[in-house]
């Protein structure tokens, strides 16, 4: 059960749309930053794959401009 | 893991996004970060993929790394890694990974002692230099070594076992920017760093497809438009992908144009007068050289450049003929668009860089397009500066720092030397404590003709470490049937099987990434250093000792006879020191790598110089030069303008072969997939290497999305899914095919056509059929 942060930049005219997409999709809690700073994210999931599944996702939303990745911690599954 | 340990985790998580965005962590998120910390160990490393040269802190549990971060104190990625950055730690248990050495029995492989193995090898090279020569050995090495293991590896072939023929697949990747770093400069790699992306406000890509392959350095160019919207970003490119996706404009150019491109560019700029005068007397020459110099299709091609020195006048004749009309008929990018391109290159009010990678490089005049893009930069004068300057990005971790610099080619020595210069040749042998004499002064076979020379049989012992040539090289399946043909004894040192290990007699396991110690340098000059954090499995050994212990027996251990009074790395480390000081590549001392996050070189009186040739920056220039080009000692450390023309492909489309192929990376997956493809979520991911067809293309054949189609070349034939309208869009007439997947061998297709100046392979253009199955 893998845990990921992710910092995600927006184009910041779409910012608020984005959020609203984001707030919908299932293990993915945002975390409060002002405008003009990028967005954080937790993803809290089962596996890696869905942890991937989600990444591309977030980084196929209409007006984000990249997603990257500040923390990962996968010692449940260390030794699949 | 119980609900409150995830829910530190969740904490640090977010503690770790935020500081990487430069914001507060409140008390409580710091709080469970901490938590979330207990029991793990942490150190800094830089990450094991691509040349951008992230840092990662890696988080260590009962000799296990389980986690891994962003380095916020990293000022490459600045606490923030790419998708890879999920699978760094993983790719290290993989089921498969090689634990015990494996000596082949006919047609399987039977586990074996370290002893038995290196006994073996010694034993194989010895007998092949008596019988024919030391010329005879060769060693097909990586931008993936780190510094101590190419530094190592290239003292026991160049001064122990008496051959240059080492070179590394750096030569598929790099080669071409080399080659012209060194003629332009006098000096290879680039003048900047990675501040460039943060300072300029202008960037021309050219061939790189930096959303996907260099994603950090493409988000801090991304994040500098956003807070200045005056930036903008141009992709030329023959295929659209997520980076022409997020460009400002997207330039499509027909494959190999870019040469007419380039000079279109620079025709405008010299037709209007957009140059700057005072700049270019100051510090250019002007020079061309040969043409129709051959593509290196034949075995044992050679090519010697004729160059002469021109003026200025000698060369706005030359640039003459690339009007914008001319460069629109061959190039299919409109005249207009050359126009602007150019104005907004010289715009004395636009601070510009150029960034590119294998389309540039992997082309049959990648040593010419590199200097296309130069001349426009030292035309306009917009070098060496705080955002502006032309920049080689590059695909390995350490193919600046091992290959470039340490000089692991075959033809180069430590510190930008060469083996035919007796003077280098030297000062190697004062270093390495042996006669100058046994160095060789011939350069050794280069990557394709080292593959070339195995299936003649001029090689006859191949040593490959930390790559995957028989699936990586051009024309592999030649390559693949000479390994196996009697006489030839090849050793594979790697971490995991592959089609590499396939055609190996003898298979080492390799210890990897923070199983050693090691240090990378990345493409903006910054070396790096890491402790050895992890266990490796098995038997598994880091591929120095694997060397030093063949070397032993084979009587050359004084070569690595190392002061005992330091660590091994550290002694390693301090001899290859001193081959840079007073160069202007001078490394720092090795205490000070230990303790920062990089250093950028040179490093001089303490301080690292951040722009090149810049007298604000750099103090070998000498005071009120401005700019100088001190390394250029040939031409009054003048940089070298060169006319270069259009010359076409090794193998355009004809009626029989109607498209061009193109290969080159996914995000998903890295180089051949070695290791990406260990990872089960990455393999679902991306499970099959697809072929990317342009949609009206695809229209006119009847292939609809998923079909299967057969590409046919003069050399192979594979059958593979289409991809219509998916994630990249080759031009019309291109079809591009990524090259990871061990199952589906591209490269059996791909021309081994090289630029015959760096002689790097061209995996770009070469023609190819489609046919619907």
């Amino acid at each position: 059960m893998p845990v990921s942060g992710l910092v995600i930049q927006v184009d910041p005219a779409r910012r608020n749309a984005i959020i609203s997409t984001l707030n919908n999709l299932d293990n993915v809690e945002l975390t409060d930053t002002p405008d003009g700073k990028p967005l954080v994210a937790v993803l809290d999931v089962e596996s890696m794959r869905e942890e991937e599944a989600l990444f591309k996702e977030i980084n196929d939303i209409s007006g984000v401009h990249n997603v990257t990745l500040s923390y990962h911690n996968f010692e449940d599954i260390s030794d699949d | 893991m119980d609900i409150r340990r995830r829910e530190f985790i969740k904490g640090a998580a977010a503690a770790a996004a935020l500081t990487a965005v430069g914001l507060p962590v409140n008390a409580m998120l710091a709080q469970q970060a901490e938590a979330a910390n207990m029991g793990i160990t942490w150190d800094k490393a830089p990450c094991r993929f691509c040349g951008t040269g992230c840092g990662v802190l890696v988080g260590v549990k009962n000799g296990k790394v389980v986690a891994t971060k962003g380095d916020a104190e990293a000022p490459v990625n600045k606490g923030l890694n790419c998708i890879k950055g999920y699978f760094l730690a993983k790719i290290m248990y993989g089921e498969d990974r090689l634990t015990k050495p494996l000596l082949r029995k006919g047609d399987k492989f039977e586990e074996i002692s370290w002893d038995e193995a290196l006994d073996k090898i010694a034993a194989e090279m010895q007998k092949v230099i008596k019988e024919s020569g030391p010329q005879a050995i060769g060693m097909f090495g990586s931008g993936q070594w780190t510094i101590h293991e190419g530094y190592v590896a290239s003292k026991f072939m160049k001064a122990g076992v008496g051959s240059n023929s080492i070179d590394p697949n750096a030569r598929f990747c790099m080669a071409s920017a080399v080659a012209a770093f060194m003629k332009t400069f006098g000096s290879d790699e680039p003048m900047g760093n990675y501040d460039d992306l943060d300072l300029g406000d202008t960037y021309f890509l050219w061939g790189a497809n930096m959303s996907e392959c260099h994603p950090i350095l493409f988000s801090r160019m991304t994040a500098n438009r956003v807070k200045n919207p005056n930036v903008k970003i141009i992709d030329f490119a023959t295929r659209y992908s997520r980076t022409s996706k997020e460009a400002d404009h997207y330039v499509e150019f027909k494959p190999q144009t870019d040469l007419a491109l380039a000079n279109g560019i620079a025709h405008v700029i010299v037709r209007d007068k957009l140059y700057n005068e005072d700049f270019i007397k100051a510090n250019t020459i002007f020079k061309t050289g040969k043409t129709n110099i051959g593509y290196g299709v034949e075995d044992n091609f050679s090519f010697t450049d004729k160059e002469e020195v021109i003026d200025f006048d000698t060369y706005k004749k030359m640039i003459k003929e690339y009007t914008p009309k001319k460069v629109e008929e061959l190039s299919g990018v409109p005249a207009k668009a050359v126009e602007e391109m150019a104005k907004l290159y010289a715009d004395p009010k636009r601070k510009v860089c150029s960034y590119w990678t294998m389309g540039f490089n992997q082309h049959v005049r990648g040593t010419w397009v590199n200097q296309l893009v130069y001349n426009i930069h030292l035309l306009t004068g917009k070098i060496a500066q705080p955002g502006q300057g032309p920049f080689s990005l590059t695909g390995q971790p350490s193919a600046c720092g091992t290959a470039r610099e340490v000089g692991t080619f075959a033809h180069r020595l430590p510190s930008d030397m060469v083996v035919m210069n007796p003077e280098h040749r030297k000062i190697a042998g004062k270093i390495w404590n042996v006669d100058p004499e046994s160095i060789p002064a011939k350069p050794g076979f280069h990557a394709t003709e080292m593959l070339r020379a195995l299936d003649r049989g001029d090689i006859k012992f191949l040593w490959v470490q930390v790559n995957n040539p028989f699936q990586a090289a051009p024309n592999v399946d030649r390559f693949r049937k000479g390994a196996r043909k009697k006489g030839r004894f090849v050793v594979v040192s790697d971490a995991y099987p592959t089609r590499s290990t396939e055609v190996a007699d003898l298979i080492l396991p390799t210890a990897m990434w923070v199983e050693k110690e090691g240090m990378f340098g990345n493409a903006e000059r910054r070396t790096q250093h890491w402790n050895k954090m992890a266990d490796a499995p098995g038997e598994s050994k880091e591929d120095l000792w694997q060397i030093i212990e063949v070397a032993k027996r084979m009587g050359m251990g004084k070569l690595f006879d190392f002061p005992k009074d330091k660590p091994l790395h550290q002694a390693i480390f301090e001899e290859y020191r001193q081959f840079t000081l007073g160069t202007g590549k001078d490394l720092a001392p090795y205490e000070v790598y230990k303790k920062e996050r990089g250093v950028i070189w040179p490093y001089i009186n303490g301080k690292s110089v951040p722009w090149r040739y810049n007298e604000k920056y750099d103090p070998l220039v000498a005071k009120g030069s401005g700019i100088q080009f001190y390394k250029a000692k040939k031409y009054d450390k003048k940089a070298a303008i060169y006319f270069r023309p259009y010359e076409p492909a090794a193998e355009p489309p004809d009626a029989s072969y109607p498209f061009w192929l193109c290969t080159g990376r996914v995000l998903e997956h890295w180089h051949t997939g070695t290791m990406t493809a260990r990872v089960p979520e990455l393999h679902r991911a991306v499970p099959e290497a697809v072929c990317e067809l342009n949609p009206e293309d695809a229209k006119k054949m009847k292939v609809k999305n998923r079909d299967k189609i057969r590409l046919t070349t003069r050399r192979g034939s594979l059958e593979l899914l289409a991809s219509v309208g998916e994630r990249g869009i080759p031009g019309k007439g291109s079809v591009f095919v990524p090259f990871f997947d061990e199952n589906k061998m591209i490269n059996n297709l791909t021309l081994d056509a090289f630029c015959p100046i760096s002689k790097e392979p061209d995996y770009k253009k070469c023609a190819v059929k489609v046919e619907k199955v």
